[in-house]
């Protein structure tokens, strides 16, 4: 007989779970529930409704969260895990169902968003992730299991400082994708005294652009003089315009436009995971993990050794990014791909128009990324989104993102609301020129109709992360009688999710608390005389002998992904056997047999 | 003053020994009058110093055990004033706790000394550090008395799931954790034939066999079948720096800056824009051997995509040279003072010396300090004697590692190894307090061993005349920077007529020190703010070619600056270029009319 069991999970709500169905990719789906769907039907409206087709400022995010915690009480709390350079505060948000485990139990997956701080929607990705579950939990069987069995740490902004001078000053789709700590990025002594400027105060940053007749590199578009079109290289012709660039003035005298503007580094260029000086990657800072940010997310995520799945999100492209983020670093073990291509391959269905990327070979290479240290230190599967990509808006190829078509969306679409027309401004030095442009919320954001699509299918992505978390269970034992009244005991330990309960990587490094499987027998001169991993069915005697404690094995390899591991004990005597697995990154189980 | 603490003195003043089995009386260690301090000893000595008007207390952090990571800031003259900074650092490997009344030591000549004290601490800030891992140096005022590299974060070495259960123990109650040779046929090791006392590996393929496995003293504590395999404090302060850091390595920390010294250090030169040098006393070198160099770099590649290959520890060529001044002044010193120095690695990975170096284009002056010679000292026989040639009888002092041809020897195709020609010194010398002989004793679990070898920080802490040495000699080399600071200065600002009140202004910009403006490093690591020559105007005048600020980017003994630019203006009185750098502050000169315009 066998009793077993998740040890400390109770649910909540007990749902009635059906047969299971067996999906594409081999993941076991139980089958959803019928208690009213997804909410947004009449028959079933969001406790909590929010406007998924507005992007907000740090302190929004913050409210929104506190609305869903508010309105399922015990489901959501937040810690202050650090501040950023002008003080905000970092919450990191820890979602789980309430029970006799804390989240940090529980297996888990870190989250967050906008660590460039013009990167934002990644922080309504955050959101959104709660928004479901938390709506969902108690109406939809899967939901509700992973919300019972695993936990979500949800930092919405790790740059909030970023972020909200991207919402609260004039910018670029690109500018404000540092933090704001001041450096002297044209090394002259003064620090981030020669930003860009928004000449007119309309809150906008756009182009510059005078007319030179004669003497231009380039010539307004015949159809839509809006268009600057470049003259070919190899022409003689000179066109009637120049672009000069972002609007801005020459604040430090030096010649130079908008070359010292506020910060002037990249966060996600900062973590230890192949981290390079700034010589070698731009951005990295004089030492790894240097913002308050970055060490107080390195902190948070280091001190919670059950973080099994991570994500982070930025803009823009539509990828799915993994790891290495160098090429120098090799490419990772073989198990974990299984794992990550399993997870990339479903993100492309789910998610039209991404493509499940190589940072370094299908990007660009990148230095001390975070997620890549997630894994490469750490030994989390974990991946980048960059959300959103132009093609969204022209789903079916007609229009193609670019030039013409561009403005046609903007015209049509937009009603003309994205871009500035270009209009005259007497710069002082310069003299005459014009200013116009797309605004800073067109190009690497969704317009409002197509942001509650991203957000979902995104979020979408983070349950299928999540729910390949390992889940271990005990599988039927076998118990050999061996001559002079010794029993061999062989005992399966099985993961049936995706990811392993000890990366390879975790593994090959030493990375973390090894599993650990242990025996406790009950009966009078009980003995565990020795323990092995047997290998040969027909040789039972086959057996691999661990070394030391034989109550007490640790499984540095763990159990892999859809996967299991058996161990065969040698006892003498005993009427009952307990058998405990614990680990990191999954629930604790424990079984008891008859002997 | 500094305290000279007798060892014997101070391992009675520290209470009875941690041993968990019985022994005989621990043997008398011999006096080993080194001058070290322990902590309270050492904030003592730099409250004394500090008193002094020409010193100012400097705390930079605190270790991982909070324990204050406390120096001195020395100067003389105006404390605002804007010169360049050099940086002392000791202790950085927590088992060198003998460096700290090194550096100490030094502090104190420099606040005495009214010559070449006084000229350094008018033409530079110098920053001292004495104890930058307080945490390791605790272990060498313990008992029982056990080496530390570092006493950082715990490590789980042998993954079991607990991290530093099984450490060395002091099993026969000596005071002292040294090593166990344990009888097996499958260990590797034999006694040297030249000294038995010393170990050497057998050479199966010459029909050797081991005799003994060489394990640390201690128990099996976790039950594992292994000894002392898991210590406790694995990480080490000076492997936990950014440049050439190794991950997943015990020593070296969980990543780079998570050890609080070393990331307390990182800031207080971030903090310090003005350090020109370090110098640290440590087990590193730069001086006596050249350390390997490579090309200085052809450019400085973009701003995002720059050169894409990280640096190898190496020293750029440019700096090299600098380096190699400072090394000769060095061995002259260590020549005048009859020190015998040793070379070694220069920029160990993820040490503070290679960031500092690698990542700030700061110059780091090291020299290994002292290592256990592996001969015995030559006996110096008296003129007259040497006139009659006489046979001298050969004593122990005479015992070398490079045993004389007409000296009997064992019968054996091996030479001695270095522990034997080291523990002919310690015999030579009457250091014999560093070697305990191997003695039997009855592991509980192992059977019978013998516990002995080297003791405790017997190979890094130098005799006392070396001591007093190494400490004249480093003074002597800090005293010598005054003369090698970056000094750049406007040589010389003309203006010629060329009629219709034009005129052509030129000014020449030199740095005639040994140390560049910035460095060859800092230029490539984008750490140093380039100097700002900047051209004031008179009223009424007009810049008509030329810039009113100009970037100097290197001004070293091979590279000086020339400017010049076009102005018009009736008169000339008030045109002056101001040259402003972070290490130096600001100088000026006002325009002279060149002789043939007049």
């Amino acid at each position: 007989m066998i009793r077993s069991q998740a040890l400390g999970l109770t649910a909540v709500l007990s749902l009635c779970l059906t047969t299971a169905a067996q999906d594409p990719s081999g993941v076991t789906i139980p089958p959803g529930d019928s208690d009213g769907g997804f909410p947004g039907l009449a028959n079933r409206a969001p406790k909590v409704e929010i406007p998924w087709n507005r992007l907000v400022d740090t302190a929004e995010l913050y409210a929104r969260m506190d609305r869903l915690a508010e309105a399922y009480p015990g489901f959501l709390g937040y810690e202050v895990i650090g501040h950023s350079v002008e003080g905000r505060e970092l919450r990191v948000y820890t979602l789980t169902a309430p029970g006799e485990l804390e989240g940090d139990a529980k297996p888990a997956m870190w989250i967050d968003g906008n660590i460039h701080g013009n990167e934002v929607q990644g922080g309504e990705a955050v959101v959104y992730t709660a928004w479901y579950l938390l709506e969902n939990y108690g109406h939809n069987a899967r939901v509700t299991d992973l919300v019972d069995r695993a936990a979500f740490y949800l930092l919405p902004s790790l740059n909030p400082d970023g972020r909200d001078s991207w919402f609260h000053e004039a910018h670029t789709a690109s500018s404000s994708r540092s933090g704001v700590q001041p450096v002297d990025s044209d090394r002259d002594g003064a620090f981030d005294e020669d930003g860009p400027n928004d000449l007119d105060g309309d809150g906008s940053i756009v182009q510059m652009r005078k007319h030179v007749p004669g003497e231009g590199t380039h010539r307004l578009d015949e159809d839509d003089p809006r268009i600057m079109v470049p003259m070919p290289r190899d022409s003689r012709e000179k066109g009637d315009w120049i672009l000069l660039g972002s609007e801005g003035i020459d604040d430090d005298g030096d010649g130079r436009f908008n070359e010292d503007g506020r910060g002037g580094y990249d966060m996600n260029r900062s973590w230890p995971s192949y981290w390079m000086p700034e010589h070698i990657q731009f951005g990295a800072g004089p030492y790894p993990l240097y913002w308050p940010e970055t060490r107080s997310v390195a902190r948070f995520v280091m001190e919670h050794p059950n973080v099994a799945a991570f994500q982070t999100f930025h803009n823009s492209g539509g990828m799915i990014l993994r790891g290495p983020g160098t090429e120098s670093f090799g490419e990772y073990p073989r198990a974990d791909l299984a794992v990550f291509d399993a997870l990339g391959q479903d993100g492309e269905k789910l998610l039209p128009f991404y493509n499940y990327m190589i940072i370094w070979k299908d990007l660009y290479s990148v230095y001390g990324g975070e997620a890549t240290w997630a894994y490469e230190s750490l030994g989390i599967i974990s991946f980048t989104n960059e959300l959103w990509t132009g093609d969204r808006m022209n789903p079916d190829g007609r229009l193609t993102g670019r030039g013409e078509d561009r403005h046609w969306s903007d015209d049509h679409l937009l009603m003309g609301a994205g871009f500035v027309d270009w209009h005259p401004f007497d710069h002082p030095f310069y003299g005459e020129i014009e200013l116009g442009g797309f605004r800073k919320d067109v190009g690497r954001v969704p317009p409002s109709f197509l942001i509650e699509e991203m957000l979902h299918r995104n979020a979408l992505f983070n349950i299928r992360h999540a729910e390949a978390m390992p889940r271990v269970e005990f599988l039927e034992h076998k118990t050999t009688e061996l001559p002079g009244g010794l029993v061999a005991l062989d005992v399966t330990v099985s993961n049936r999710s995706t990811i392993p309960t000890r990366t390879a990587q975790a593994a090959a490094k030493g990375i973390g608390v090894p599993d650990r499987l242990t025996i406790a027998l009950a009966g009078r001169d009980a003995q565990v005389l020795a323990a092995g991993y047997p290998g040969d069915r027909w040789h039972p005697e086959r057996i691999a002998l661990i070394d030391g404690d034989p109550t007490s094995i640790a499984l540095e390899r763990g159990v892999p992904g859809e996967g299991d591991v058996t161990l065969r004990w040698i006892l003498s005597g005993g009427s009952e056997a307990t058998i405990r697995w614990t680990g990191e990154k999954a629930l604790d189980v424990e079984t008891t047999i008859e002997l | 003053m500094m305290m000279l603490i007798a060892l014997p003195a101070l391992l009675a003043s520290l209470g009875s020994v941690s041993a968990t089995v019985a022994s005989p009386t621990p043997p008398e260690p011999a006096p080993l009058q080194l001058p070290l301090l322990d902590q309270d000893e050492l904030s003592a000595a730099l409250a004394r110093l500090g008193a002094s008007p020409n010193a100012e207390p400097i705390r930079i952090g605190h270790s991982r055990a909070g324990v204050p990571i406390d120096g001195l800031r020395l100067f003389a003259g105006d404390p605002d004033a804007a010169r360049p900074a050099i940086l002392l650092v000791a202790n950085l490997d927590g088992s060198r706790v003998f460096t700290t009344s090194l550096a100490l030591d030094l502090a104190r000549r420099l606040l005495e000394d009214e010559a070449a004290g006084r000229t350094l601490l008018e033409r530079a800030d110098v920053f001292v550090v004495p104890r930058l891992d307080p945490d390791a140096a605790a272990a060498r005022f313990l008992l029982p008395l056990h080496e530390r590299l570092g006493d950082g974060l715990d490590r789980d070495t042998d993954r079991d799931g607990v991290a530093g259960e099984d450490g060395p123990t002091d099993i026969d109650g000596d005071g002292m954790v040294t090593m166990m040779r344990v009888p097996d046929p499958d260990g590797a090791w034999i006694a040297d034939p030249f000294d038995a006392r010393a170990n050497v590996e057998a050479d199966t393929t010459r029909g050797e066999r081991g005799m003994w496995k060489l394990m640390v003293e201690g128990f099996d504590q976790d039950g594992d079948d292994r000894v002392a395999e898991d210590w406790t404090g694995d990480g080490a302060v000076n492997r936990n720096f950014p440049a050439g850091f190794v991950e997943h390595d015990g020593e070296a920390g969980l990543f780079p800056g998570d050890e609080p010294g070393a990331r307390a250090l990182m800031e207080f030169v971030l903090a310090h824009p003005r350090l020109v040098a370090v110098m640290t006393l440590d087990g590193q070198d730069t001086l006596v051997d050249a350390p390997e160099k490579t090309d200085d770099p052809s450019s400085g590649g973009g701003r995002f995509f720059g050169p894409r290959t990280a640096p190898d520890g190496k020293v750029l060529a440019s700096d090299a040279a600098v380096l190699a001044d400072f090394g000769r002044t060095l061995k002259d010193l260590a020549k005048q003072h009859e020190l015998e120095l040793s070379g070694g690695a220069a920029h160990l990975g993820g040490s503070f010396q290679r960031w500092a170096y690698e990542h700030r284009g700061i110059l780091t002056l090291d020299c290994s300090l002292w290592t256990m010679p592996t001969k015995a000292p030559k006996v110096e026989q008296p003129e007259a004697e040497a006139e009659e040639p006489e046979p001298v009888e050969e004593g122990p002092e005479a015992a070398t590692a490079d045993h004389d041809e007409t000296e009997e020897g064992p019968d054996t195709w091996r030479e001695a190894s270095d522990d034997v020609g080291r523990l002919a010194w310690v015999d030579a010398t009457g250091e014999d307090h560093r070697f305990i002989d191997w003695t039997p004793f009855d592991h509980p679990t192992l059977g019978p061993v013998e516990i002995g070898g080297w003791a405790p920080y017997a190979h890094l802490e130098p005799p006392v005349d070396v001591h007093q040495k190494l400490a004249d000699v480093h003074y002597g080399l800090l005293c010598s920077l005054a003369n090698s600071l970056p000094s750049p200065a406007i040589v010389s600002l003309t203006a010629e007529h060329l009629g219709k009140d034009l005129w052509r202004v030129e000014a020449r910009l030199e740095n005639d020190a040994v140390m560049p403006l910035p460095t060859r490093a800092a230029s490539r690591a984008r750490t140093a703010t380039p100097a700002r020559a900047n051209l004031v105007l008179p009223d009424g005048a007009h810049l008509i070619a030329g810039e009113l600020r100009t970037l100097v980017r290197r001004l070293d003994r091979d590279n000086p600056s020339e400017l010049s630019w076009l102005v018009h203006t009736k008169q000339l009185d008030g045109l002056a270029l101001e040259l402003v750098n972070d290490i130096t502050g600001r100088t000026a000169r006002y325009a002279e009319v060149k002789e043939e315009s007049r």
